[in-house]
Order: C-alpha cells, then structure tokens, then sequence
C-alpha cells in the first residue's frame, strides 16, 4: 500500500510472517477442537448428518463393487469362447481356421475336440448307454477357445471376426451374464457418483448454515479484527478448519455406517456364494473410505470459502 | 494528516450522515469532534479508518486519496489507526492480556514481543497487575482502560475516539483524556468525539464542532 500516515515511525521490525503464519493456523487447529468439545451436540449433529448423507452414495458405490466381486468369481467363463464348425468341414478348412487362430493376439490357446470326442462326453455327462452305437455321429467339430482376457470388445471383436469365416456355423460367445453384472455395476457406480454430487451439494449447504450460525456468534469479534488491521484470510482461516474438520469427521462417519451396513450383509452374500461354489467375503473397498475422507474434507471446506467470504466481507468492508 | 474535502455521506433513505465536510488535522495535532447526538461524529470518525464510503468528497490519510484503496489495502490502513470506542468493543469470552494482545497477533508479531508491548501497554493505563482478569471482573472505567490500551498496543499513527468518556464519572473521564493527552504528546493523531463540553473546555484543543452533518463551528484551541 502507498498511503502514509506522516506520523513518528515507532514500528519495530519483530514480527515474522511466515512464523505468525504458522502459529496462527496452529491456534486455528486447536481453536476448531475447541469448539467441537464446547459444543459437542450441535457440532455432533452437524457431523451425524453429514455422514448419513455422504454414506449414500458410498453405499451405492459399495453395492457396485460387491457385484463385481461376485461377476469375477465366473470371469474365467467369459474369457472362454467355443465355436462349433460346420458338419462337412474337411480337413483342409480345419487346418486353415487354426492357422487363423493361432495369428489373433487375442487367443491365447484353443482346443480341438472331434466329433467323437464329443459324444463320448456327452454319454458320459447325460449317462445314456448306447449313444456310442449311432454310425452318423451329428456332433461337429468343436473348437475351445481361451482368450487373453474376458473383456467385453475383445469377445466382439473376435465374434466379428468369426462370422466372415465360413467354416465357423456356430458360436457362444460365453460369460453373457457376466456382462451384464459388469452393466449392471456400471449402473451403481454412476448413481453413486450421481448421489455424491447431488448430496454433496446437499453437504455444502448443511455445513454452510452451521458456519454461517457460527460466523452470526461471532460477528463482534470478525467486526473487531477487522477494525483493527486483520485480513480477510486470517478471518477465513479459523472457518476452514472448523469447515473441514467437519467435513473430515462427516466422511469418518460415513465410513463407519458403509462399514456398519457391509459387516450386516456379510452372512447373506457369504451364503450366496457359497451355493454357487465360491467364497466371497465382503469388505468396504479402501478407495472408497478414501474417497469419502477426502469428499468430506473438500465439501466442508468449500462451504467454508463460499459462506467464509461472503459474510466475512459483508462484516469486515464498507 | 486527515484531511476532508467536501464529504458528504448519504444514507439509502436519503438522509444525510454528513453534508459537505471539509477540515485537515496536520500529523501530530488533536483535535476534539463536538456536537449532540446524531450530529455526525461517528459518522465522520469511521470513514477515517474506511469502515465506511464517502457518497461524495475525498477522505485523504497521509495525502492518500482512500477511494482508490482497494479492500485488500485496508488492513495496512487499519494497523496504522488506534479506534476507542464508547461500549469498549472487548471480547468477553477473553482476558485482559487477550483483548490488548489481539491487534499485535493480527500483525504477527513474535510472542516475546507481544508479551513485551502488552505489559507496556497495560502499564501505562494503570493495569499491568490485571493481565488475567475476565472482561467482566472490570468496571467501566477499567474496561474502557483496556479499550485503550488494545487502541495503542501496536503504536498507531492515530488514534480516534468516539465518546471514549461515555459512561465514566467526571475523574475516570479526566484520567482517561489526560492519557489521551500523553499520547498526543509523543507524536500520535488524535481526534476525539465528545459532546461533554465542560470536560472538553479543560483541554487546549481545536474543535471542530458538527450540527446535522454539518459543521458549524471551528474553534482554535484557547490558550
């Protein structure tokens, strides 16, 4: 600032921004704990509140992620493709479409079974005696196919493939199902993004009006401070610490009620998978606990500054 | 140096606060702002300190036209000014040492030396021993003492009082004015608002004298 004020110069050179800095935001740390023991129920409240409604989302995101555990327990079935040849396919046409498949980078082996082959499995899998005797055996040629990996393009892209070959009369693509878990998971993971910035938007407000009751206690002290030389930011700081420590503890709390609401369910979905042979045991995913922790923060931070600014300079300008 | 030139401030419902002020108080000077209640004194005093905009007129600090400060001068500014307040403007939830040792914190200054210039300050009001009192353990006279004190910690250039003698009997008044005085003395701008006349006739001191946001009179100081 240009201004001067013609009077003596008695200011001495003590003062340290960066150490002042520091001691401020430390006293804004512990002022905040302050408060939240001062005021246990109203903070509480406030925190409670927050956490149910950012546990919303953090649940529907958790239920996405619980299908995909239990599509990955039939992944290795939609990495699989079997393809059936046409009844005449001679040796020659054989031999060419395994030559084909052994150049696509996206199979990483197959295996032939002739007609015969077949029918015995099959005999032995439907137990029906004499099916070995029929002369004009009707199986065809049998290719399975293992494939690099079960995700979707790459099943479409082969099947594309397969249709221009006309030795190929048939195939299954395989693990149909397992792609629609896979949708159905992407369906739960938008609604959950869609909640989180529904409800955090929700949460802005919550935590805003709870600051905003704070900033009308203490609207002679800001009016003071400013009065007596204090920045905007040094009037601010004190907010965001109280901002995202609720915030923080919001998303602790929502944490928690995702893990409450998980640790219930265990029994049943542990069940359910057992009777289709495997093992699931359901946990909260960490990126999601890390997520809500840092929503949270971010959320009652932001209520902070937009609320923080507007009422610190309506109190501290003309 | 305060100067004012042709300020007028207008309210929203058209009312004038004050109606084309002019006066220049020269760095080191004191000055006393007089009139009855509502003529304007707290009006005139806060646009010193830009808690308030001019409608009109310049309000000049130091030669510095405050118009063409942006807000995010105005702490500079407000260091640079002591305020004293009638209802003392105390923080009743902090002691003593808190409520003087705000302003030296606001400016980051190191403990030691906010410790230092507090104690100093508390000294030359007359209430170094009450350091850890609660603002309501005060009297009137002590807390206005304290308002003091806080307006002074950080050694401002000026100091301005808005009816610092309000609610004080006649010796607690005398006593608060005679450190007024003393710090006029070393060098600080003083402008003082009062309406209590007979107190102000004891002190040699030009009055600038406002009547409905006017100013109608400007007296020398009486030798």
């Amino acid at each position: 600032m240009s201004a001067r004020v013609d009077a003596p110069a008695t200011r001495e050179k003590s003062r340290h921004p960066l150490a002042a800095w520091r001691r401020h935001h430390r006293q804004c740390l512990r002022g905040t704990f302050a408060r939240l023991i001062r005021r246990p129920v109203g903070a509480w409240a406030t925190i409670l509140v927050l956490g149910v409604m950012l546990s919303l989302p953090a649940l529907v995101m958790t239920l996405g992620h619980q299908v995909e555990r239990v599509g990955s327990i039939w992944m290795t079935d939609a990495a699989r493709m079997d393809l059936y040849l046409v009844p005449d396919a001679d040796e020659a046409q054989r031999q060419a479409l395994r030559d084909w498949l052994d150049r696509q980078a996206s199979i990483a082996e197959y295996r032939a079974i002739p007609p015969e082959a077949g029918l015995e499995a099959l005999t032995e899998r439907l137990r029906i005696e004499g099916l070995e005797a029929i002369d004009d055996n009707p199986l065809p040629w049998v290719l399975e196919l293992t494939l690099v990996d079960a995700q979707l393009d790459t099943r479409l892209a082969l099947a594309e493939a397969l249709r221009e070959r006309p030795v190929v009369a048939e195939f299954s693509t395989g693990g149909d199902w397992v792609e629609r878990l896979e949708q159905i998971r992407r369906f739960f993971d938008e609604l959950g993004w869609w909640l989180l910035t529904l409800l955090g938007l929700t949460v802005v407000f919550v935590v805003g009006n709870t600051l905003r009751l704070e900033l009308h206690e203490r609207r002679r002290e800001i009016a003071l401070i400013a009065l007596i030389g204090g920045t905007e930011r040094y009037m601010l700081r004190p907010l965001l610490y109280d901002g995202t420590l609720t915030g923080l503890l919001g998303g602790a709390v929502a944490s928690a009620l995702v893990g409450s609401a998980v640790a219930v369910t265990a029994g049943p979905i542990e069940r359910f998978a057992a009777s289709y042979g495997a093992a699931i045991s359901p946990q909260v995913d960490p990126t999601v606990i890390g997520l809500l922790l840092a929503a949270g923060a971010f959320l009652g931070w932001l209520s902070a500054q937009v609320i923080g600014r507007f009422y610190i300079g309506r109190l501290s300008t003309p | 140096m305060i100067e004012f030139a042709n300020v007028s401030r207008r309210y929203a419902n058209g009312q004038f606060g004050l109606q084309d002020i002019s006066f220049r108080l020269p760095a080191g000077r004191m000055a006393f702002l007089t009139g009855h209640s509502g003529a304007g004194k707290s009006t005139l005093l806060r646009l010193i300190p830009a808690l308030d905009r001019p409608t009109s007129g310049k309000v000049l600090i130091g030669g510095y036209d405050l118009a063409r400060m942006g807000r995010h001068q105005y702490p500079k500014l407000r260091r640079q000014i002591g305020v004293v307040f009638q209802d003392h403007h105390l923080l009743p939830d902090r002691h003593v040492f808190e409520n003087v040792a705000l302003p030296l914190q606001v400016s980051g200054y190191l403990p030691g030396d906010v410790r230092r210039r507090v104690d100093a300050a508390l000294d030359k009001v007359g209430l170094l021993g009450r350091q850890r009192a609660r603002i309501e353990e005060l009297s009137g006279g002590e807390q206005q003492r304290v308002n003091i004190a806080r307006a002074l910690v950080n050694r401002p250039r000026i100091l301005l009082a808005d009816e610092p003698t309000g609610n004080l009997d006649p010796e607690l008044s005398r006593d608060i004015f005679d450190r007024f005085f003393e710090f006029h003395a070393v060098g600080v701008t003083v402008l003082i608002a009062s309406h209590d006349v007979d107190l102000l006739k004891q002190y040699p001191v030009p009055r600038i004298a406002l009547n409905e946001g006017r100013i109608s009179a400007f007296e020398e100081a009486d030798t």
